[in-house]
């Protein structure tokens, strides 16, 4: 028979009635909250029976104590002394209960402990939201390459980026939620208690907190799922090895400030363990990401086998000792795979051909590529002016511009398939019509 | 808080300062509110170690002594002045009631 269980509590720092009524009900089930460990609560089994549960705040406690310090030990005694006995703490929340019958409440002036717990928010519950908000607008000004209004294309065929994008702007909504949410009580709780002494209940918004929290996992999952589909395997192996050494990190430092704290370090020194421990380990994974990012192992990585590619080097032009660089993205919407093959010196070959999955968008997907060509003669922020498009057997065809000047890079939609391909030279009749064949589908 | 959250003081904490008379320590005033009163009033364990504090702040009480954990206080001029005040307050009110209603229609 299990003696320990945890659980997630989506609820919010300063919502008090929802915890107060969730560890009433476990203790009627025989089950004490005891603690706390990485985001879920920690009962023991004890014997079923009615408990007054209550949800404290003491601002000066800290999750980096190794045990209560003077003064929150001499708050402690106060309520041990009205029957209250402490069950759990979480940072500055305090959870006691109280099997007397009709016990006298821990705070009995609603003024003040509206403003007991507006202290202790300020602690950690606020920065962290704060901090939170702001790391959210960073990362998403950081993916502005990800933009689905000057970028269509690039974005829809990021399947993982787009993904996390979507992600981040959750988080950026939990947080932006939580903290007007907050403030909101705060302010309804402040005029409650000052015009009619009563204190407000604390209405979280818990079912809006899952949801996100659902969301969010749902997207990462998506991201993961559309990096090992659309990325290949080994790219979605190192995006699965940084999603595990993110869960990682944090067990980490939650194991550093238990040691810490079993060790009896001070406050200052458990802070600095833990967060420490997290910066190096974050740290260790940036490098890794950006090592990554940065090519090092990228063609190692994410090789295809040229056999595979719609269109070669070899199709084009003498020779196979070339080099190449290949890619492939993709999500449930949009495919793509760039290929780039040359020879220093001599001709070399670059072409992104995007393919439309799904049949009911190739028309929407054209008409949105079609709709910048016609507006603002650019697509991607590259330039582009119509061309004859019958040597290249293709529905419309756009060379780019740069400057007036045209160069060899041509814009091509054959049905589903968005291509963009670039030549060393002028494209002779045969080049066109292999394109047609190989990436157009013309010979199929 | 700010001083002029004082300007009236809750049954809670006119007691807690009536009860600092005399030196007693924490744990003592939530015993003895409910005895002074007849339990009509009681003070929340938190309620009172916050109310200490924000009353030493303002320095209508000062620490005394500290043994081990239990620290004790006692009211200063100033907070004898406050409890005054807010006794003259009450006062008032009780006599604005006796002349609208009279001696004989007491409750």
């Amino acid at each position: 028979m299990k003696d320990k269980k945890r659980d997630f509590l989506p609820y919010s720092l300063y919502d008090y009635d929802a915890y107060t009524r969730h560890f009433t009900k476990m203790a009627r089930r025989g089950w004490l909250v005891e603690g706390t460990a990485p985001f879920t609560w920690v009962y023991r089994r004890v014997e079923p029976k009615e408990r007054a549960f209550a949800v404290s705040y003491f601002a000066r406690a800290s999750a980096f104590d190794p045990e209560p310090g003077e003064e929150q030990r001499e708050f402690i005694d106060f309520c041990q002394r009205t029957g209250w006995r402490l069950a759990a703490t979480n940072a500055q929340m305090q959870v006691f209960y109280n099997e007397r019958p009709d016990p006298i409440p821990i705070e009995t002036d609603p003024a003040l402990e509206v403003e007991t717990i507006h202290r202790a928010a300020k602690r950690m519950y606020l920065p962290l939201f704060w901090l939170i908000l702001g790391i959210g607008v960073l990362e998403i000004m950081a993916n502005r390459h990800l933009n689905p209004i000057a970028f269509p294309l690039t974005f829809l065929a990021d399947g993982s980026g787009f993904f996390s994008l979507a992600a981040n702007l959750l988080v950026l909504l939990y947080a932006a939620v939580e903290l007007a949410a907050y403030f909101l009580w705060l302010c309804r709780a402040r005029r409650a208690a000052r015009e009619t002494g009563t204190l407000i209940p604390s209405a979280g918004h818990r079912h809006f907190n899952a949801l996100m929290l659902i969301l969010t996992l749902a997207l990462l999952i998506c991201s993961l799922y559309s990096s090992f589909l659309y990325g290949g395997r080994l790219y979605g192996l190192v995006v699965a090895l940084m999603l595990v050494l993110m869960a990682a990190a944090i067990f980490i430092s939650w194991k550093v400030r238990k040691l810490m704290m079993r060790r009896h370090a001070s406050r200052t020194a458990t802070m600095l363990a833990t967060f420490g421990t997290a910066i190096v380990l974050s740290v260790v994974m940036v490098m890794g990401t950006l090592t990554v990012a940065l090519g090092y192992f990228s063609d190692d990585l994410l090789r295809e086998d040229p056999e595979n590619l719609p269109l070669t080097f070899t199709d084009l032009y003498e020779g196979t000792d070339y080099q190449e660089s290949i890619r492939r993205d993709g999500s449930p919407i949009l495919t793509c795979l760039s290929v780039t093959q040359f020879k220093v010196p001599g001709d070399s070959l670059e072409y992104t051909l995007y393919e439309v999955k799904l049949p009911f968008l190739v028309d929407p997907l054209r008409n949105l590529v079609l709709r910048d060509l016609e507006e603002d003669g650019t697509v991607d922020g590259e330039h582009y002016l119509e061309a004859d498009s019958a040597p290249w057997s293709a529905d419309r065809a756009f060379q780019r511009d740069w400057q007036g000047e045209p160069l060899n890079d041509w814009l091509l939609l054959y049905g589903g398939r968005i291509v963009f391909i670039s030549v060393h030279s002028d494209p002779t009749p045969e080049l066109m019509t292999t394109v047609a064949i190989k990436l157009g589908g013309k010979g199929e | 808080m700010p001083r002029a959250k004082f300007q009236t003081m809750t049954e809670q904490m006119f007691y807690t300062l009536l009860c600092l008379k005399s030196e007693c320590c924490g744990m003592d005033i939530l015993d003895r509110v409910p005895e002074m009163t007849g339990g009509a009033v009681n003070v929340g364990s938190g309620t009172l170690y916050t109310l200490l504090e924000q009353f030493c702040a303002v320095g209508w009480i000062r620490e005394t002594r500290v043994e081990g954990r239990r620290r004790s206080y006692i009211l200063t001029e100033a907070g004898r002045e406050a409890l005054a005040r807010e006794y003259r307050r009450i006062q008032a009110q009780a006599e604005d009631y006796r002349r609208i209603f009279g001696e004989e229609d007491q409750p």
